[in-house]
């Protein structure tokens, strides 16, 4: 949980640079904000999913890898333009990781709940952001190039997504308890 | 707004629709399946807790049948024997003449000792008979056996107005204070032995205090004594509490909730 709020302090301040930034310095900080948020999630998934599946976040930050550099490549320009690329790999390297998570989750004993569990709430805002936003990510750059102003309008799913996000990290970071095993209530022995 | 343009829209729309709604299934499904399986795991520990009550439950019948049986022996075999023993030693007594008299008597003395022991004993172990008595009663008999030793002083205190409890519940409550009186005569070492009896509104709360030298409870191991003492409180969903100081005493605390005793 520590590292999703240092990634909330991350993400605050790289917004407020980006309000006062020039364009093309504001397309710059958002491929720095993405990468520098898959590296914040691979660091929270690393330390949260068990050691096993630790490979598939390896995978995860290949692909991403990978497919950065092929983008790259078609387009050298890549970086200093003011596109979310690198964001639909985000949400597909987060989608894969979240369903890891929930998959373990299915598999852990029962002796907790699943309300004081912060790490659940923050997974729900994740599975719920990542991939909703992909598609906007995806087609947004060229949507605003044909229709600027419907792009204009789109936003409005991705600030919705957004507020979701980190009301659920909000929610996560209130609820979140460390649970232990009950004790048997009925007998007490003490000096 | 060009064909295009409505094209990428419906796509970034109902894409995200799609996918949003496969993100709210899948932990509406995950909600939904440890709800299940917390069910499940409840069900499961109320039919393993249940079982294990019956199993106690089972374990004390035959154990209150065992402790029936043998004050019927003690009462109806030893008891005749001794009082026929007594008989002959009064007829010896009446036909005898000399010095040798005095050790018939004292024989005699020591006969009946062993009757009033005995039939005390018996009464202890009775089922039928704690039952009937009241558990005020039948713990100060249990203190005056520990008086005759001569080696405790025992006292008891009721406060509060007694309310009924139900005969069941009574032979529990009893059966856990003859235990706690048998580890004080077995481990404690002490002199002074007190009994209070503390009715309150809704519950009773029974305290046993002893002067013996105590023992560390994070160090002393549960014994079978201390684990039958549990058995039974759980079996009448009452409370046991064990405090014990090192050269002090210890001081056993039984509360028994009001709720569930019938009334007469």
């Amino acid at each position: 949980m520590k590292v999703l709020s240092l990634l909330l302090c991350w993400g605050f301040t790289i917004e407020l640079f980006r309000q006062h930034a020039d364009k093309g310095t504001a397309g710059v900080l958002t491929h720095i904000n993405l990468n520098v948020e898959l590296l914040f999630q691979f660091a929270y998934y690393y330390l949260l999913l068990e050691k096993k599946k630790r490979s598939f976040l390896y995978a995860g930050l290949t692909v991403f890898g990978t497919a950065l550099f092929v983008t790259w490549q078609v387009n050298p320009n890549f970086f200093r333009e003011r596109n979310y690329l690198d964001g639909v790999y985000l949400g597909v390297c987060m989608t894969l990781w979240c369903g890891l998570f929930f998959y373990e989750l299915i598999q852990k004993p029962l002796q907790y709940s699943l309300k004081s569990d912060g790490n659940f709430w923050a997974n729900c805002g994740n599975i719920l952001f990542y991939p909703g936003t992909m598609l906007l990510f995806g087609l947004g750059n060229y949507m605003e190039h044909i229709n600027p102003e419907l792009w204009q309008s789109l936003k409005s799913i991705n600030y919705a997504l957004n507020l979701t996000l980190y009301a659920l990290y909000l929610v996560a970071f209130c609820r979140d308890r460390k649970q232990s095993v009950p004790i048997n209530p009925r007998v007490y022995i003490g000096a | 707004m060009s064909q295009q343009a409505s094209d990428i829209l419906i796509t970034i729309l109902g894409g995200s629709a799609i996918l949003l709604f496969l993100g709210f299934t899948l932990i509406f499904l995950i909600i939904v399946y440890r709800k299940k399986q917390q069910e499940f795991f409840q069900q499961r520990t109320l039919l393993e807790e249940n079982f294990k009550k019956e199993l106690m439950q089972a374990q004390l019948e035959t154990q209150e049948q065992t402790f029936h049986s043998l004050s019927q022996e003690l009462h109806d075999n030893i008891g005749q024997v001794l009082s026929l023993a007594k008989l002959n030693m009064s007829v010896i007594e009446l036909n005898s003449k000399g010095p040798s008299n005095e050790s018939i008597s004292q024989t005699k003395s020591l006969l009946n000792t062993a009757i009033n022991d005995l039939r005390d004993i018996s009464k202890t172990l009775n089922t039928d008979y704690v039952k009937e008595k009241d558990l005020a009663e039948s713990i100060e008999r249990e203190l005056g056996m520990l008086r005759r030793t001569r080696k405790f002083e025992a006292s008891m205190e009721v406060k509060g107005n007694p309310f009924f409890l139900a005969a069941e519940r009574r032979l529990i409550l009893y059966r856990i204070i003859q235990e706690s009186l048998n580890n004080i005569v077995k481990h404690a070492g002490a002199t002074q032995i007190s009994v209070m009896l503390d009715y309150e509104p809704d519950a009773l709360t029974i305290t046993i205090t002893d002067n013996g030298h105590g023992f560390d409870t994070a160090l002393t191991p549960k014994g079978v004594g201390l684990l039958n003492i549990n058995h039974r409180a759980a079996m009448i969903n009452s409370t046991v509490t064990i405090s014990s100081i090192v050269e002090s005493g210890t001081s056993v605390t039984i509360k028994v909730d009001r709720l569930g005793s019938e009334r007469p």
